[in-house]
């Protein structure tokens, strides 16, 4: 031992590694009177009669180990289950759950990272406040003054703006356990309030499938592997959900053929059969002109347009007219001979299925791009069979109770009297009342800081943030800043001092999953996965209903009536309210009980959406032709959109990381072992150009902002492009993409999410060599 | 008993402290037992730095808890050197209120349980204590210099929270001399 | 028969993910800095993407294991079963086996003041359990095989990159990466 040389010293140190020696220890003491000596009455206390539980001294076997239920809420295809080894209440490691099919007992880098997350002596601790935004002076203070001073701002708000609009939140994806939508319940159980909607993740392909067959509804992933044809068309699993890679491997196995269709020769690329090297943007175009060509071929499923399309001879038509495979390859950059190819291959197989990556609808014509793709499928007759579909994502898992997101503004309550669409794409529209005077004002959640700056009558005095590193993840961190000094006061909900919280005025410490009751599904596969509570909340750490509950208790006492959320919660009674029948039914359990045994998955008439056919659109059909597009501004068929004009002289591609999602994890110390630096991928043609040679220091720049990090040469990447992955790297780098990426807008995404996506992928940029 | 026994608690309190009239009240304490330390003008101040070095929200200067400086891991917390901390204060008939939340190897904790052992001394002559104390008093010792060695040397660190931190190495050099390397 | 533990890594099958090397420190809390299992990538004079194709490697756990040879402390045993051991009790940190070990494994620990290197999971292989990198890899890439038993015909022991030392005999075994057409944009 370290500790000590001396034999009183090392009797005590060997007796620590022994249970029987503490115990007798602690019988002498207490037999010599010894024990009844020492206070008790400090910091530490004398334990009641019961006795210690000593922690156990010996090897901990596998089965030495408490086991829980958790699950990774990270706004991730995969959403794992995990099962948490705690001993002596410390979580020790994490699992993989092993009753899921999908997760198959394994996690990914960061799922493996999570114990480092719960015992980083960096987390954030206690409630405090900044005495000076900026400054770096902060002061602890107790949950009943962080609830005083917030508190005390709400009710000024609406005393003196006559309503409590001038109140906004932003909120993303940092959790998407269901009782985390209690943070939205907090907010409606105050007033109307000013929300920020939409997502900035997939909302153009959202609407897309909404306008082509009434919903966003993929396959099991799981059924990829009895495809026989899969294009991967602009997503990188190899990255971003590594458990989907075993179904597309076993597809292969059996001899199905996979294309990767991608501006970069991504980790998912090399995998396939054949990888496309697409000019960005240009999806819609080389979708038209593979379509074509099957019309030219006599390739289409006349069958399955006549029986289950609307508007496929006018789509047709307008391809006669409108498209060639020579212009259409030529527009994506390749060969017309391939593009042949591969559409009739495709066409030959059965059933064939694309995979629509989120990445490829983050343009100015993502939305109407993933319709091309859509219509690519259906013409194939490929839609609503197992192994086939054009897959995006769904939410067919969702249908919780929304308890505690669901709350009645106060008696009296005045808000916004214009019109609004949906908050999101989780809202189902439960709890709204048709006939309430007043609504949410609600703000484009990708345009935070446009919207903070032209926001009047009134402005955004308060603003909450919670699960979302809004400064390091929305778009123009520069404008987002600025906009902040318009905000009289901004309280930020999260585990880490990123550089969100740096802008705050108050910070609130928030839980992991393993310290939190909630329950998760996925927006891809189709299993559900309880997350129990594994070990305490570390500090003073709590739930987002936890604060909204005791927020509830402060105001009502200030001004009874005041909130509506429920106070003095219990996080697992609120967390089993989101259960109800249909979910029940659905995953084939009787209780919530049952997933302490394992995951269950939902039990699907087919693995194949829409496999009846009978679509959720107007008309019932797969609409080649909507008419609510139309009305919502757009081609009412997925006609050629142009994308964005070049501003700079390289495009910049700020995609999704291996070691992290958007900011969490790529900042734990495990990681930077892993992956210890940011860095820009420059094609060796155009890095020649300008004297950049492997590992030197660049700028990158563009009109929006600017970094400097490293260079790493390398073709993967074309010689017209730049690329960086999203991440933050914790507090001593303070790289983030978001400098150069500015918030304009993808053609879709109002129609279902409330505000249309941004075109992270329509960026341009330059770079330079710098000194180092 | 001797002479310093007042400050370990004081000491306690201070590193323990949730806020500035806290950080006040427990500097009173040390230097009323004669602790030669500066006179303080702006209490707000110096918990500013307290926070910076101890509490967050930022990444910690010097995180006060054993285990990241006797287990080589100083980025986790809740390591071995925890659990041992804990089973000693089981022996002893002690739990922390905040087990499981605040890690055991709080400094503020560690230095409360060599409070109790003193005090208990001073009234019984137990074999069992007096090692326990010995066992203690090293280990603190083998970690605290390096804790106070990040204090030293953390950017924007309030001068009194040095000569806290300085009276600290010298009282534990006090307490017994006898006991350990 | 008694059983010849390997690790087998299908290249076609990896995807550089990292999963095991972490599912590696969530199990042991290795201090940052220090790693058992590394995911190499292989040189663009053998695989000709950068960063596209991975070698996992931890312990080779060799037939003739240099390290147990050289060390003066009898800290390396190998079992029956193949495993080659590391007793940190007996280890005295005199970093032989660092330089013996012909594939620069074992990693000297500064704190512990003793060498360290993956044992295979051998308590998890003893409760019936894979290993938690195996268990953890994604893909399949990355499993356990019995080289008593093991017949995969693409197999092989020393791929291009891998120090050829048959002498040694390292018990991992190889699957080579594959490569796709690729359809380059006509710029």
């Amino acid at each position: 031992m370290h500790e000590s040389k001396s034999s009183g010293a090392q009797n005590i140190a060997l007796a620590l590694g022994n249970n029987l020696s503490r115990r007798s220890f602690l019988k002498i003491l207490m037999m010599t009177g010894a024990a009844a000596a020492l206070p008790g009455t400090g910091l530490l206390r004398s334990f009641s009669q019961e006795g210690p539980v000593f922690g156990r001294a010996t090897f901990a076997g596998p089965g030495a180990y408490q086991t829980f239920r958790n699950a990774c809420p990270r706004n991730c295809y995969d959403t794992c289950g995990i099962v948490s080894y705690v001993k002596d209440g410390v979580l020790e490691f994490v699992e993989g759950e092993p009753t899921s099919t999908y997760t198959n007992g394994g996690l990914c880098v960061k799922g493996y990272a999570y114990p480092r997350t719960v015992y980083s002596p960096d987390r954030i601790k206690y409630p405090m406040r900044q005495v000076g935004r900026g400054s770096g002076n902060w002061e602890r203070i107790s949950w009943e003054e962080a609830l005083d001073a917030i508190s005390g701002k709400i009710l000024e708000i609406k005393e003196k703006d006559g309503s409590l609009l001038g109140m906004a939140l932003t909120k993303y994806s940092g959790n998407f356990g269901i009782t985390h939508y209690g943070v939205e319940g907090m907010l409606s159980s105050l007033g109307y309030t000013t929300r920020f909607v939409g997502t900035p993740c997939w909302p153009a392909g959202i609407d897309a499938q909404n306008y082509d067959m009434g919903n966003m509804w993929c396959n099991d992933p799981e059924d990829m592997a009895q495809s026989k044809y899969i294009i991967v068309w602009g997503a990188n699993p190899a990255y971003c959900s590594v458990h989907s890679l075993k179904y597309i491997y076993e597809a292969k196995k059996r001899g199905a053929k996979v294309v990767v269709i991608d501006p970069v020769l991504t980790q998912t690329a090399v995998k396939g059969d054949e990888y496309w090297q697409i000019k960005p943007g240009a999806d819609g175009a080389l979708a038209l002109a593979m379509s074509r060509h099957l019309i030219d071929q006599g390739l289409v499923s006349r069958e399955w347009v006549a029986a289950n399309g609307l508007g496929y001879d006018e789509y047709e038509a307008y391809i006669k007219a409108n498209v060639t495979v020579e212009w259409g390859a030529e527009q994506a950059g390749l060969p017309v001979d391939v593009v042949k190819r591969v559409a009739e291959e495709f066409a030959a197989a059965d059933p064939a299925t694309i995979w629509i990556g989120y990445g490829m609808q983050r343009h100015v014509n993502g939305g109407v791009n993933v319709r091309a793709i859509d219509a690519l499928v259906a013409m194939t007759g490929n839609v609503g069979k197992p192994g086939g579909g054009a897959r995006y994502g769904h939410l067919f898992t969702w249908g919780f109770n929304y308890n505690a997101m669901v709350q009645a503004a106060p008696e009296g309550s005045v808000g916004y009297t214009g019109a609004t669409g949906p908050k999101g794409e989780f809202d189902t529209g439960q709890g709204a009342d048709a006939a309430a005077t007043y609504t949410d004002r609600t703000f484009n959640i990708n345009k935070i800081g446009q919207e903070i700056l032209d926001a009047q009558d009134p402005p955004v005095r308060l603003l909450w943030i919670a699960n979302k590193n809004v400064v390091s993840q929305d778009f123009d961190k520069n404008k987002i800043v600025k906009a902040f000094e318009k905000v009289e006061m901004i309280v930020a909900v999260d585990l880490f001092f990123n550089p969100t919280v740096e802008q705050a005025d108050i910070v609130l410490p928030t839980v992991t999953p393993f310290e939190d009751w909630t329950v998760n599904v996925s927006y891809w596969h189709y299993w559900l996965h309880l997350n129990e509570q594994a070990i305490k909340p570390l500090f003073e750490t709590k739930s987002d209903i936890e604060i909204a509950s005791a927020l509830s208790a402060v105001l009502n006492a200030k001004q009874p009536g005041s909130c509506t959320f429920p106070q003095n919660i219990d996080a697992k009674e609120m967390m089993i309210k989101e259960f109800n029948d249909g979910i029940y039914q659905l995953f084939g359990i009787t209780s919530w009980e049952d997933l302490r045994k394992g995951a269950a998955k939902a039990k699907l008439p087919s693995s194949a959406s829409w496999s009846d056919l009978k679509f959720a659109t107007p008309s019932g059909k797969y609409e080649f032709k909507s008419e609510i597009a139309q009305t919502n501004g757009h081609t009412a068929l997925p006609e050629y959109k142009a994308g964005r004009e070049a501003y700079a002289p390289l495009r910049l591609l700020t995609p999704h990381a291996k070691h992290g999602l958007h900011s969490q994890f790529q900042n734990l110390d495990w990681m930077h072992d892993l992956n210890p630096e940011p860095l820009v991928y420059v094609h060796p043609r155009t890095a020649g150009a300008k004297g950049i040679v492997d590992g030197d220091t660049v700028r990158v720049f563009n009109p929006t902002g600017e970094i400097r990090l490293k260079a790493q040469l390398t073709n993967n990447v074309p010689a017209d492009t730049l690329l960086m992955y999203e991440a933050w790297f914790g507090a001593k780098n303070g790289f983030n993409v978001n400098l150069l990426v500015d918030d304009v807008s993808s053609d879709m995404g109002a129609y279902k999410t409330g505000s249309p996506g941004v075109a992270i992928h329509d960026q341009f940029a330059d770079i330079e060599k710098v000194a180092a | 008993m001797t002479a310093q026994t007042p400050s370990i608690l004081h000491f306690s309190r201070f590193f323990f402290a949730a806020n500035a009239a806290e950080l006040q009240s427990a500097y009173e304490g040390l230097a009323s037992d004669g602790a030669p330390l500066p006179v303080v003008t702006d209490w707000r101040e110096v918990a500013f730095s307290f926070n910076r070095l101890f509490v967050g929200p930022r990444a910690l200067q010097a995180p006060p808890y054993a285990s990241l400086y006797l287990d080589g891991d100083d980025t986790r917390l809740m390591g071995a050197s925890t659990s041992r901390i804990r089973q000693l204060y089981a022996m002893l008939g002690l739990a922390s209120p905040w087990q499981d939340r605040i890690p055991d190897d709080h400094l503020a904790l560690e230095l409360d349980a060599l409070w109790q052992i003193e005090q208990a001394l001073a009234t019984v002559a137990s074999p069992q204590l007096q090692d326990a104390r010995d066992y203690l008093i090293g280990r603190l010792r083998a970690w605290v210099p390096a804790f106070v060695g990040r204090i030293q040397a953390a950017p924007q660190v309030h001068p009194v929270i040095v000569a806290v931190a300085d009276a600290l190495t010298r009282a534990l050099g006090r307490v017994d001399p006898i006991a350990v390397c | 028969m008694s059983k010849r533990y390997a690790f087998h890594v299908n290249m076609a099958l990896c995807i550089g993910c990292d999963t095991c090397a972490m599912a590696c420190k969530n199990q042991y809390h290795q201090e940052a800095g220090i790693v058992w299992r590394k995911v190499y990538p292989v040189s663009e004079a053998i695989y000709p993407h950068r960063d596209r194709a991975w070698m996992s490697l931890a312990c080779n756990h060799c037939d003739n294991p240099p390290c147990l040879e050289g060390c003066p402390a009898s800290a390396y045993t190998k079992r029956d079963d193949g495993v080659v051991v590391h007793h940190p009790d007996l280890c005295i940190g005199c970093q032989q086996c660092l330089h013996t070990c012909p594939f620069g494994v074992p990693q000297y620990n500064p704190h512990t003041k003793k060498a360290e290197k993956c044992s295979l999971c051998w308590e998890r292989l003893d409760a019936g359990l894979q290993p938690a990198c195996v268990q953890g890899c994604p893909t399949g890439a990355l499993t356990l095989v019995d080289l008593e038993t093991f017949d995969d015909p693409n197999a092989i022991q020393f791929p291009p990159g891998f120090p050829h030392l048959p002498e040694v005999g390292p018990s991992t075994r190889f699957t080579l990466p594959e490569q796709p057409k690729i359809v380059r944009r006509e710029s």
